[in-house]
């Protein structure tokens, strides 16, 4: 009987090391999450369709490989806009490492997990209104343990080895390696620099019947869910479970730049006209402008704090010839030049952006004039003034797109109470 | 430690076992069981070293006090019954405060108007199972039922780190004599294997099984708990996902535990035995969690009086026992009241037991449409009293239950539109509307519904571990199910090339499964 359990236990136990072996092996060189980057052949694992549903992984692992000196940081705004090998960057290599749906939490810890390891120089920081919500949750595949710090920036000694088992030991890697070998037609989500590849958006845009259907989805996706989140509680800057408010991210990040000798670009993204309009529609327009103010005042009392001079906040989401581009009318196949939705500014305005802050002002202020403003403690009141009075020039002349986007939000308004919240929340349409 | 982590498995697992038979080989028993009890204190402080202190305290206090009360002190029985009052009282006061104050203090705040204050308390880890184990220790040290027990015995038969963090509920009388066996000591390639195929579907039940089923029902529970109102369709999901998510989690780590013990050659008492192929609410109890159910008989039911005093009081004992059940799982309302309906359903169908008695003494025959009607009806009101077990609070759970209910309206796909006269109508009060049947994209519904169908199938279809291994006595407390013995030989497992193929794939299925890489599921842009 004896043999019996010793042959039992011997096929057992070389079954599971030659399959365990095997699989890591083929996950290893496969590398469908683009985190090991030994081998890459055309037509078997050059194209990666799971980096782009990995992304915080992939990308934390990839700083840590690259060493970048120069970052982007931001939503995934920047992460379509801003071009790392932009010929303004004083600094090279640099890494988009914009983050999409991202928080400025989630912004702060990879900042300070790729400032850990590397000798980061420049960093480009676009800030998003919605990064800022307190309701806001994480993303799913944010993962605190595979930072090199922790967030008192003590040194986490598992960082680098965090992710081997999930990636070379799981059904999920397995399942990743066989859907890449099988997906080699289409093309990389994003470039090697950590760009978005915006070459597929184009497509998107014509299976969803045109340029204004695309800003229709956007725009209800905003006021169905980005601004509220699964709860019904609308966007403020404190956060539930801390009562603490967003802002003490944005400040730790300044003072840790400053102390690391950082040079900060701090930017507002650019967006189209009509998001401006969904903000207003979703009654949000006072805590947006209430936002701008404290970016100011937080930049401003950092630097005093640190007795160093302010780093610059550029504001690109004004009114201007840029973002007041007339979207094409239903069925109207044209494309646009500057947006590909109302939160989603093309390559080409990214490289406007990067003319005006990465380069000396006078080269490149002759070609394009006053794009952006910036913004200090002595003009953001006149600032936000003047948006709103452009607003009222903008929705007089753009009737039609002011109607379209107030019925939006009605229609969402009553579904997300019929449908969602129990408790009713009143006002929130403003006229 | 977890089981299923890759430091039990690969590190603490063989070390633990080499180590102990290389002692046990040279003769040192003792040297044998004290590293077996110190790898047992690592296991525990490995999720936090601070409580190690708390246990340690435990059981010396409880090792002194059964040591007294075991002793011949009988001519004076009130300083005896004193001693066990004393002794229980302090077990409870350690679970009292460690596990019930917050719950007591918020809840004495709102309705007495008391001012504790309230602290977060971290309960330790297994505080509940070896409390349990004790208590039962003192009171049958005083009732003169326990031999006198060497404190290294007695240590490990709280300790041993297979049933510490989640049982089986282990009685001293079935552990501390195994531990003077001396074959133990001996590395047996018999118990180590029949051990590790145990440990492996255990693992297997858990990493695979239950934690997949876990991606239909999380979703939901969490967006009950949020406040919102779930369709008809997402609730049934999230409640069946999460009966048989809670089924083959815990039945898999108490298969996990029981292969653990058995590559020591220990045997620890079977814990569940296919519950959803109860046919009645007191059959479901004799097969879920059948350690806790005799715990409760044992030392709270019966010591109450039990059924000895008379129907009503039978009655009350069984809910005041069903209470407190609830309770131990939790310091909340939500299991106070999940025991509460427990109770209920044990009363009733007990009642439903004398009057069917009464009328048809002798129609015991049970047809085939009995049994699935007896068996459904016991599953469904066992998944009604998980989604309380589950909810965060008493008001998501009655929504949870409305929305199962169709309070909250059925939605019919809009296919059905034009063939059902196009517009929404209400049929015995419930409204029924055309509308998307899940409201937000939780999951995909057809992997949903493949999951949902397989564990259906297998709970009820399937072998459970204790009939698969049955050649082998896997357990303790398995005779009482000698009736339900596989008649098919060939799903007995035995030493075989088959079977040892069939579980090495189930243990790589698993260990792939130990650890997954999250996907950011809001990714288009």
């Amino acid at each position: 009987m004896r043999k019996y359990f010793n042959r039992y236990l011997l096929l057992l136990v070389s079954m599971m090391t030659t399959f365990l072996v095997l699989i890591a092996i083929f996950n290893y060189l496969i590398d469908p999450y683009w985190i090991y980057r030994k081998i890459e052949i055309d037509g078997v694992n050059k194209v990666k369709p799971m980096f782009r549903t990995h992304i915080s992984m992939a990308k934390a692992n990839l700083v840590n490989k690259i060493k970048p000196q120069g970052l982007i940081l931001g939503s995934s705004r920047s992460g379509y806009g801003l071009d790392p090998e932009h010929p303004g960057w004083q600094t090279s290599p640099v890494y988009n490492l914009s983050l999409p749906g991202t928080s400025i939490y989630e912004l702060m810890r990879y900042f300070q997990h790729a400032t850990a390891a590397n000798s980061v120089k420049e960093i480009v920081l676009a800030l998003d209104f919605f990064m800022f919500n307190g309701q806001r949750r994480y993303k799913t595949d944010f993962n605190e343990k595979r930072l090199n710090v922790d967030r008192n920036n003590k040194l986490n000694f598992i960082s680098n080895v965090y992710d081997i088992p999930a990636t070379l030991f799981s059904i999920d890697s397995l399942m990743a390696s066989i859907k890449t070998l099988r997906s080699q037609k289409s093309t990389n989500g994003y470039l090697a620099n950590g760009q978005r590849n915006w070459s597929s958006y184009a497509e998107r845009i014509k299976k969803v019947g045109g340029y204004r259907n695309m800003f229709h989805l956007v725009e209800k996706e905003y006021l169905t869910d980005h601004w509220w989140f699964s709860s019904c509680n609308r966007y403020d800057f404190v956060e539930p479970q801390t009562h603490k408010s967003t802002l003490r991210y944005l400040k730790a990040i300044i003072s840790a730049a400053y102390i690391n000798n950082i040079t900060l670009h701090i930017v507002i993204s650019p967006n189209h006209a009509r998001f401006l309009e969904v903000i207003h529609a979703a009654g949000l327009w006072d805590i947006y402008e209430e936002w701008k103010k404290m970016l100011v005042f937080t930049i401003k009392t950092e630097a005093n704090k640190s007795g160093k001079s302010e780093f610059k906040l550029w504001d690109f989401s004004g009114y201007d010839m840029y973002n007041s581009e007339d979207v094409p009318l239903k069925n109207e196949n044209k494309a646009m030049e500057w947006f590909w939705e109302p939160s989603h500014y093309k390559a080409e305005l990214g490289t406007l952006i990067l003319n005006r802050i990465l380069i000396p002002m006078k080269n490149s202020n002759e070609k394009y004039p006053n794009y952006g403003v910036l913004l200090t403690s002595q003009n953001i009141k006149s600032h936000l003034e003047k948006i709103r009075a452009e607003r009222l020039i903008y929705i007089n002349s753009h009737h039609d797109d002011y109607l379209e986007i107030k019925n939006l939000a009605i229609k969402t308004e009553n579904w997300r109470i019929k449908t969602r919240c129990q408790q009713l929340i009143k006002n929130r349409i403003n006229n | 430690m977890l089981f299923n982590s890759y430091q039990f498995i690969f590190l603490f697992l063989p070390v633990t076992i080499f180590v102990f038979f290389r002692i046990g080989r040279l003769g040192h028993a003792n040297a044998a069981l004290s590293w077996l009890v110190l790898a047992s204190f690592f296991f525990y402080g490995w999720w936090n070293p601070v409580y190690l202190g708390l246990i340690l305290l435990s059981i010396i206090f409880n090792y002194l006090f059964g040591f007294i009360l075991s002793k011949e002190i009988t001519q004076f029985p009130f300083l005896k019954k004193s001693m066990l009052v004393l002794g229980v009282a302090f077990n409870i006061g350690l679970i009292g405060y460690f596990k019930y104050f917050n719950f007591f203090a918020v809840n004495a705040n709102a309705y007495v108007g008391t001012n504790f204050s309230v602290e977060e308390i971290i309960l330790p880890l297994a505080i509940s199972f070896f409390t349990f184990q004790q208590i039962t220790y003192l009171v049958d040290a005083y009732q003169g039922k326990t031999k006198e027990y060497n404190f290294l015995h007695y240590c490990l038969f709280v300790t041993f780190f297979p049933q510490l963090i989640a049982g089986p509920i282990v009685h001293h009388s079935e552990m501390l004599p195994q531990f003077s066996k001396k074959h133990i000591y001996i590395f047996s390639n018999r118990n180590f294997t029949i051990g590790l195929t145990i440990f492996i579907i255990g693992l297997f039940k858990k990493v695979v099984l239950a934690d997949n089923v876990a991606f239909y029902s999380t979703p939901i529970f969490d967006a009950a708990n949020d406040g919102l109102i779930l369709t008809f369709y997402e609730a049934w999901f999230g409640a069946l996902a999460y009966t048989f998510q809670l089924y083959f989690d815990f039945s898999g780590y108490s298969d996990m535990a029981i292969g653990l013990a058995r590559m020591f050659g220990i045997l620890l008492p079977v814990n569940f035995h296919s519950p959803y192929k109860a046919e009645s609410i007191i059959d479901f109890w004799s097969r879920w969690h059948i350690t806790l159910s005799r715990f409760l008989r044992d030392y709270v039911y019966i010591p109450m009086g039990g059924s000895r005093k008379g129907v009503a009081h039978r009655y009350i004992n069984l809910m005041l026992t069903m209470l407190l059940g609830g309770l131990w799982h939790g310091a909340g309302w939500t299991f106070v009241i999940w025991g509460g309906i427990h109770g209920l359903y044990l009363v009733i169908n007990h009642a439903w037991r004398v009057i069917t008695n009464i009328f048809f003494p002798h129609d015991r025959e049970k047809s085939t449409l009995n049994t699935i009607m007896a068996r459904s009806i016991t599953f469904f009101i066992v998944v009604i009293s998980w989604v309380i077990f589950r909810s965060d609070n008493i008001d998501s759970a009655f929504n949870f239950l409305s929305s199962m209910s169709g309070a909250n309206g059925i939605p019919l796909p809009a296919i059905l539109k034009n063939s059902l006269g196009g517009s929404n109508f209400s049929l015995l009060g419930v409204n029924f509307y055309y509308s998307e049947l899940f409201n937000r994209k939780y999951f995909n519904p057809n992997a949903a519904i493949i999951w949902l169908l397989g564990l259906m199938l297998i709970v009820n279809f399937a072998p459970n571990t204790q009939q698969i291994m049955s050649r082998y006595i896997p357990a303790l407390l398995t005779t009482k199910w000698k009736a339900d013995t596989l008649r098919k030989n060939w799903l007995k497992w035995k030493p075989s090339n088959v079977w040892s193929i069939i579980i090495s794939f189930l243990a790589i299925i698993s260990i792939l499964s130990l650890t997954q890489v999250s996907e950011f599921l809001y990714f288009q842009f």
